[in-house]
């Protein structure tokens, strides 16, 4: 037999484990799953990947994105609801038995609940924002929901000395309502800087390419700003534009910084043409003038009521675990 | 600095080798002096490894704790001293081939890495990456004298007690009953999930405080639960459904090629956040 009964253990398993104990089964299934076959590709590639059919059936089961699907979170509220049943019954079996090791059991899963409510309401509540923050400039937050608009005063690099890899870099920011200054505060990898409920985070950094489209031959013009190797649409939408640095101002200071700009029409056709900062250079039927090329922070932020709520349900866990399993306490089954 | 390391490396594998070579023997020649031999050999590589750490550490001017090499060699030198923790204490010495067969096999594995010492990345200069790796390693250390201590439980067929003779060798060289196994396979589980429960909680802080996202589904934190969740289940079909014997020896070796595919699996092929080779 694969599961030996031991003679011992003559206590009667509760259904509510039975069915948790199914349920994280099932949740273990569906996360090695996930674990197996890449998630987060595009459909394409699943439909290269298992064929025209399996694939459609793939991606309609919405088995490309596994842990977001609404079986995934199903399971989820089912574990939720089986562990508050076995919390109940170790909270009965405490009261008439005051053991350690039964108390660590109870905080054990009093901290699942926990943390398992707060993820919720951080998945519910929860709300984040990536930006791309010029030096500089202030970019306006307000209309997104957001407390304040930002300004980035300055943008830090330090490197280990010797070298060019980089330590640490940091961004000195101002938080503004409208034109009242709120804060100033700097933040760096690892270091978030916090603000009335929104963290910031700093994330990456790189440079902006700044400047104007003219439209040949009817003179439309259209300003742009987009990062270093990012794509934009072209001048009649169908057109792709990209522009790349052709040497990096951080590794090559002593270069002139020129951009490399790519047209990729709408039939196919392949154009490109060398800008450096101030000039301007004709592709395809457009005028592109590159203004100035700018540095970049970017920035994540973020508002996440359930965060406090999820790092406590861990902690109460991780004491109950402590406790459940230290050599103290006497015979230790339920 | 590095040529001395790449010596003691050589060094440690070979000597390791030996008392691998020297405890197995013991098996065909009942001779007590191929114990003496494996104790002094263990004890020369386990000095090595420890100098091989030290230089490590000396060369890169902080813990080796930063990449795939530096943890392997560090896995390996804690599983050894939990598995000889384990040996005394409980007197495990004839399953020392298999633990110290495992060890070599993470020395020769890490002699096959990189060794270059590169500056840490900003991520990586937090004070988590401390807590966040020595978990992980007492985990992984646990876990893995657990899958040996289980492999052995698989191959016993009944519960004799050998070694009836009266000498100090004999007395630790016993393979223990079954049963006994058992006991220690999940007091070594307990004491690893423990740890990889710490690991995660490490790791999901400090993912807060650097990414902004404390969970991602990144490659390496999905095999991390997955592993997370097969000794959950363990723990619970024994201390509930009173599971023992075969199964969770069962369980302790499935669960540890979880820990091993976490380990080195995701690192090469399914890189992610964590792919710090």
């Amino acid at each position: 037999m694969f599961l030996n009964l031991s003679n011992e253990t003559t206590r009667e398993a509760g259904g509510a484990v039975r069915a948790a104990i199914l349920t994280i089964s099932l949740i273990l299934a569906a996360v090695l799953f996930g674990g197996l076959i890449p998630q987060g590709l595009t459909p394409e590639a699943y439909l290269d990947r298992f064929g025209e059919s399996p694939g459609r059936i793939f991606l309609l089961l919405g088995l490309d994105d596994i842990y977001r699907t609404k079986g995934f979170l199903l399971l989820g509220v089912l574990l939720f609801v089986q562990l508050l049943a076995c919390t109940g019954k170790r909270i009965a079996l405490l009261r008439g038995n005051s053991k350690l090791w039964l108390a660590g059991s109870v905080l054990l899963h009093v901290g699942l609940l926990v943390f398992l409510i707060s993820t919720a309401v951080s998945l519910w509540w929860g709300k984040s924002l990536m930006i791309e923050a010029p030096e500089g400039k202030t970019v306006v937050l307000s209309q997104k929901g957001l407390p304040f608009d930002i300004r980035l005063e300055r943008f830090l690099i330090d490197y280990y000395p010797g070298s060019q890899s980089v330590r640490q870099y940091r961004s000195e920011v101002t938080l503004l309502q409208g034109e009242r200054e709120l804060r100033r505060g700097s933040l760096e990898v690892n270091s978030p800087l916090g603000y009335e409920g929104t963290k910031i985070f700093q994330m990456s950094y790189g440079w902006l390419l700044e400047g104007t489209i003219r439209q040949l031959p009817d003179g439309k013009v259209q300003t742009f700003s987009m990062v270093n190797g990012g794509w934009l649409a072209g001048g009649n939408g169908a057109d792709r534009l990209r522009g790349v640095i052709m040497a990096d101002p951080d590794k090559h200071p002593n270069y002139k910084p020129e951009v490399a700009f790519l047209l990729l029409s709408a039939t196919g056709d392949r154009q490109a043409a060398v800008v450096s900062p101030g000039s301007s250079a004709v592709i395809g039927n457009q005028e592109i003038q590159l203004g100035q090329i700018r540095r970049y922070s970017g920035l994540q932020l973020k508002q996440d009521p359930g965060i406090a709520g999820i790092f406590a349900g861990l902690s109460l866990s991780l004491i109950g675990l402590m406790l459940r399993y230290a050599p103290v306490g006497g015979k230790k089954s339920i | 600095m590095i040529q001395w390391e790449t010596i003691l490396l050589l060094l440690v594998f070979v000597v390791y080798v030996g008392a691998t070579i020297s405890f197995s023997l013991r098996y065909w020649m009942k001779s007590n002096r191929l114990i003496a031999a494996g104790l002094l050999l263990t004890g020369a590589a386990f000095s090595l490894h420890s100098g091989l750490l030290l230089v490590r550490g000396l060369a890169a001017g902080r813990l080796p704790f930063s990449n795939l090499y530096e943890f392997t060699l560090v896995f390996g030198w804690v599983t050894l001293l939990l598995f000889v923790g384990c040996a005394i204490r409980f007197r495990l010495l004839a399953t020392a081939p298999l633990a110290l067969s495992l060890v070599t096999l993470l020395i020769g594995v890490a002699a096959m890495m990189p060794r270059d010492i590169r500056p840490l990345m900003p991520a990586l200069r937090s004070g988590w990456l401390q807590s966040h790796v020595a978990s992980g390693i007492l985990a992984y250390g646990a876990l893995a004298v657990s899958a040996v201590l289980a492999v052995v439980m698989l191959t016993r067929s009944e519960d004799k007690e050998t070694g009836l003779e009266s000498d100090w060798a004999a007395r630790y060289w016993k393979m223990p009953a079954a049963i006994e196994l058992e006991r220690y396979v999940h007091g070594l589980i307990v004491f690893g999930f423990f740890f990889l429960s710490v690991l995660m909680v490490t790791g999901a802080v400090w993912a807060e405080e650097t990414w902004g996202r404390w969970w991602g589904w990144d490659p390496k934190e999905i095999w991390a639960l997955i592993t997370w969740m097969i000794y959950l289940v363990y723990l619970h079909g024994r201390s509930r459904f009173g599971w023992r014997g075969q199964a969770t020896a069962w369980f302790s070796a499935i669960g540890f090629l979880a820990v091993m595919f976490t380990l080195f699996g995701v690192t090469y092929l399914l890189p992610g956040l964590h792919s710090y080779k």
